[in-house]
């Protein structure tokens, strides 16, 4: 039976009411209003509510009727319950001159005739991201081939299936749209949205960089629980780079500019004095060695300059250590007066101290530019943020430097090795560029901001501080993913930066996790998506009290295996050197009775009360 | 906010009309003396009481309730710019076919030449029965309505084979507005074994006075069945009239009852031949009725409710059908266009 909606109430060239008797509106649902005038319209509904007249609020007029009315009426067929109202507010997707016609009818259109509207790139040409709220009628009637590619998942049920219109991110519109933007806090399924694009870009073989500063982008673990079918192998499509192990800065490629935003980063704001120094000191082309033994001989130059001099002068001194001090003293007339004194010097040389224990200067970036050239995707940690941004801003750089070059010199029709397109990515994307604020990358992230189109180089931000990000990268972000959203802040920031509505971004504190609003450009309005099944899992997504108590059941378990064949064991008379080489550990004799008691809380051993102890014995067996 | 504007002279004529209100009153018997007085000459008092799931279902025996309620609704000022919507509905407790409800309907205007005609017709017959002339619409608009209501009450008992039909009304109205139809009504609804019961929320009717008469102190002899049986039923008690008694102006049987607290009684209108089903209607309409409310089996108020057409749906449907310069310019009361 087919349902009757109808357009009520005020209408307006954007919105109109529709009211049902016998169907429920389900949000974010595409219906089309029959308008005589314009036509077929299509409508998302954007709130949607239920009301029983006869069931009013008790009022002093209107008392709540006794059940024993209700009972009657019920027993002749009339259910009280039924006589619901539904009516969703429905936002028109075309602006319109005159409003609609109240009283026009509304259906539920067929797939074919929202298809446009809902799926603008096939799934094997675009990122299947997950399913568009609201769909779940309208996918009976669409194609095989967009159904079963978007399961859902959540902790609760593990996989569950594609519950309606696959939502496929055209990622080649990027050319004309570029950048992608992520928001949301924690829990919000931010980091698992970023997980589900990654491997998209992964099965499309996009070379992408990530940088990983949680350690949790790793494609080895299948989700768990995850449905065989929909199972992929992504071995040999990314490669995890360590900066400061595998990975590094070619120091001797920096220029001065360059190396004082890694001093910069490695220990925070720079004094004018040490900025002087450094511009005065480096040399492009200087290695770390020699920038590092320049700094340190200046150092000890201006320190103990007479006593240097008076070496220099003096009759004993060897010819070899003659040489040494000379060339200090050259080093002190050179310099001196461009430093000034000591301080500024000493704070250089701590900072490449710390940035030398990173080993951030020990290795190129090598197996990060061969990786991409085979159009994988290449996960980059460091030990710590810091380490990350710096490796950021020079790798960033680098590689689209040798892009956009590669790019320029097709356009002047001279022949370079091809360097291919790629996309950056990254979390805590406010970090790397902070608005109002210095930070290493964020120079680099800015450029690719606005001019990486051009060159083919696209950025995929994460950050659950929207508003903390610089606002010049921010505006660029054609695409964003929006998420659970609790800051104000943050939602001001997205209510300016996209094109949700006032409704949408009163609805951002309240979605379910896994759940967002997209905001595209290319697609021209907002629409709310799940985001499909990983097919992979973070690492480290054990729970940390799971944690602990499987950590506890290991241990009692092992020390049940060890003393079983040793029962029984009577406290007063254990055999502690027997135990301890048996668990290759020391052990107490307050660990031993612990665990022995606590195994037979857990029912494991029998406890018998024994003159100044306990015994302990297989249960179930007599002693 | 507006300031109230009110005569000095209206404030005096209500007092005035509050004294006759109250010297009315005076007059009454008191509860026990009159209730002796309905019992010796009228019938007897009788209590009902909720019918259980149980009963009524071995006595529905699966058989839907059916209400009839119509309504009419009118738009324009200006003669012969006018437009009359009837709609006349029998809403059943269980829906047929996922239907659950029949409707009847008819627009009336003088712009239509067979409307002209009927209004036409019925001014001679007033001028014939030298009856005043402005009556035509009336007349014309209460049978219409009492036409329509019937009508679908007859496709309900056939379509709908309910156990029992509630009308928004009495009998009398139909037999004076509608006497073709309703004897058909009457035929078929027998014939099928459907009860009909007509429930009267303003008994306006002078039913009690009249069998009375003299037995009455004589400032009452001429009181509506409304006032004289004010607060004299208790909740949930009904006044059987004694089957011997025909009332003159009407051939039906008649019952008050008081189904909630509040103390004004209600009439119920039955077929003579289905006076043994009298205590069971009343009960089951017992039970139906809200204790809160003013009386009223909650059943009819959702029949009214959806029969009813606000002025605003009236708009609706209007300002959907007829196009807007058309609707400007003949119809639409300038009154409407009011700013306040």
């Amino acid at each position: 039976m087919s349902h009757m909606m109808q357009v009520v109430g005020v209408a307006t060239q954007q919105f109109v009411y529709v009211a049902s008797r016998d169907r429920k509106f389900n949000i974010n649902e595409i219906l089309l209003v029959e308008d005589p005038v314009y036509g077929d319209l299509k409508g998302e509904v954007i709130e949607t509510q239920s009301f029983n007249r006869y069931i009013p609020l008790a009022t002093e007029r209107n008392s709540l009727l006794e059940p024993r009315v209700l009972d009657g009426l019920r027993q002749v067929g009339f259910r009280i319950e039924d006589e619901e109202i539904n009516i969703a507010k429905v936002r028109l997707l075309e602006e319109l001159t005159a409003p609609v016609k109240t009283g026009a009818n509304v259906r539920v259109p067929e797939f074919y005739e929202i298809e446009k509207l809902l799926v603008s790139r096939p799934p094997e040409e675009g990122l299947v991201l997950g399913v568009i709220r609201g769909t779940a009628e309208v996918a009976s009637g669409m194609p095989e081939k967009l159904k079963g590619i978007a399961p859902l998942y959540d902790r609760e049920h593990g996989m569950l299936p594609q519950d309606g219109v696959p939502f496929i991110l055209d990622h080649w519109a990027m050319a004309d749209y570029p950048h992608i933007g992520i928001f949301g806090g924690s829990g919000s399924g931010k980091s698992f949205g970023m997980r589900v694009i990654l491997e998209e870009l992964m099965r499309h073989e996009v070379p992408t960089i990530v940088f990983d500063p949680h350690f949790e982008m790793d494609f080895a673990e299948p989700l768990e629980g995850i449905d065989p079918s929909f199972r992929e192998d992504f071995s040999g499509r990314y490669v995890i780079v360590t900066a400061g192990k595998d990975a590094g800065v070619a120091f001797e490629e920096l220029n001065s500019n360059q190396l004082a935003g890694l001093l910069r980063a490695s220990g925070g704001v720079l004094t004018e004095a040490m900025e002087n120094a450094i511009y005065a000191l480096h040399r492009q082309g200087d290695t770390y060695v020699t920038f590092y033994n320049k700094v340190y001989d200046l150092i000890e130059a201006m320190e103990k300059e007479r006593a240097l001099e008076e070496a220099f002068r003096s009759q004993e001194i060897d010819p070899r250590e003659k040489e040494r001090v000379g060339a200090l003293l050259e080093l002190k007339q050179e310099f001196a007066s461009k430093v000034g004194n000591v301080a500024p010097l000493k704070g250089i040389a701590w900072r490449l101290d710390r940035i030398g224990r990173e080993k951030v200067f020990n290795y190129g970036i090598d197996r990060v530019v061969d990786a991409i050239k085979q159009q994988k995707l290449v996960v980059i940690r460091g030990s710590s943020l810091w380490v990350l941004q710096i490796f950021a801003s020079y790798l960033v750089k680098k590689m689209y430097d040798q892009r956009r070059e590669f790019r320029d010199a097709q356009q002047r029709g001279e022949h370079k090795e091809f360097f291919p397109p790629f996309v950056v990515a990254t979390d805590e994307a406010h970090n790397f560029a902070p608005k109002n604020q210095e930070a290493p990358a964020k120079s680099v992230f800015r450029e690719v901001a606005q001019e990486g189109r051009k060159y083919g180089v696209f950025l995929i931000l994460a950050s659950q501080r929207p508003a903390l990000l610089d606002d010049t990268i921010t505006a660029q972000l054609n695409t964003k993913i929006v998420f659970r959203t609790t800051r104000s802040y943050d939602i001001a920031t997205m209510k300016e930066e996209t094109d949700m509505t006032e409704d949408e971004t009163a609805r951002l504190p309240y979605l379910p996790s896994g759940v967002a609003f997209v905001s595209s450009a290319m697609v021209g309005r907002t629409v709310p998506v799940r985001i499909r099944a990983s097919k992979t899992q973070s690492p480290h997504r054990e729970n940390p009290f799971a944690e602990l108590r499987k950590k506890a059941e290991d241990r009692d378990a092992r020390f049940f295996r060890a003393v079983k064949d040793m029962l029984p064991i009577v406290t007063t008379r254990m055999d502690l050197v027997e135990i301890e080489k048996r668990l290759g550990r020391p052990v107490t004799e307050d660990e031993a009775r612990d665990t022995l008691s606590r195994l037979a809380r857990l029912g494991k051993l029998r406890e018998e009360k024994i003159l100044l102890g306990y015994r302990y014995s297989l249960p179930g067996r007599d002693a | 906010m507006r300031v109230l504007v009110f005569d000095e002279g209206i404030k005096v004529r209500l007092r005035e009309l509050n004294d006759r209100l109250a010297t009315r009153r005076a007059g009454r018997p008191g509860f026990d003396d009159f209730r002796r007085l309905l019992e010796a000459n009228l019938g007897r008092f009788v209590s009902l009481a909720p019918i259980s799931e149980d009963e009524i279902d071995s006595w529905a025996q699966g058989r839907p309730v059916v209400g009839v309620d119509g309504s009419v609704n009118s738009y324009g000022e200006s003669y012969p710019y006018v437009l009359h919507i009837f709609q006349a509905s029998a809403r059943t407790t269980r829906p047929l076919d996922g239907k659950d409800h029949l409707t009847c309907s008819s627009v009336v205007s003088p712009l239509f030449p067979e409307d002209r005609r009927a209004l036409e017709d019925e001014r001679d017959r007033l001028m014939r029965e030298d009856k005043p002339l402005e009556l035509a619409w009336e007349g014309l608009r209460h049978r219409r309505l009492a036409e329509l209501e019937v009508e679908v009450a007859i496709r309900a008992v056939n379509e709908i084979r309910p156990f029992l039909v509630i009308f928004d009304g009495g009998f009398m109205r139909y037999v004076v507005q509608a006497f073709d139809k309703w004897n058909e009504y009457r035929r078929v609804s027998l014939e099928q074994g459907v009860i009909s019961v007509g429930v009267i929320e303003e008994t306006a009717t002078k039913l009690i006075a009249e069998v009375l008469g003299d037995k009455l102190p004589p400032g009452l002899r001429d009181e509506h069945d409304r006032s004289l049986l004010f607060g004299v039923l208790r909740e949930g008690e009904a006044l059987g009239i004694r089957e011997d008694i025909r009332f003159k102006r009407s051939e039906f049987y008649t019952a008050f009852a008081r189904f909630s607290r509040h103390p004004q009684a209600i009439a119920c209108d039955f077929f003579r031949e289905q006076v043994d089903h009298v205590k069971e209607v009343l009960d089951f309409l017992y039970t139906i009725t809200p204790q809160g409310g003013r009386g009223m089996p909650l059943w009819l108020d959702i029949v009214d409710q959806e029969v009813r057409i606000t002025g605003q749906d009236l708009e609706m449907m209007l300002s959907l059908y007829l196009d807007r310069d058309l609707m400007e310019m003949f119809l639409r009361p300038h009154r409407d266009r009011r700013d306040y």
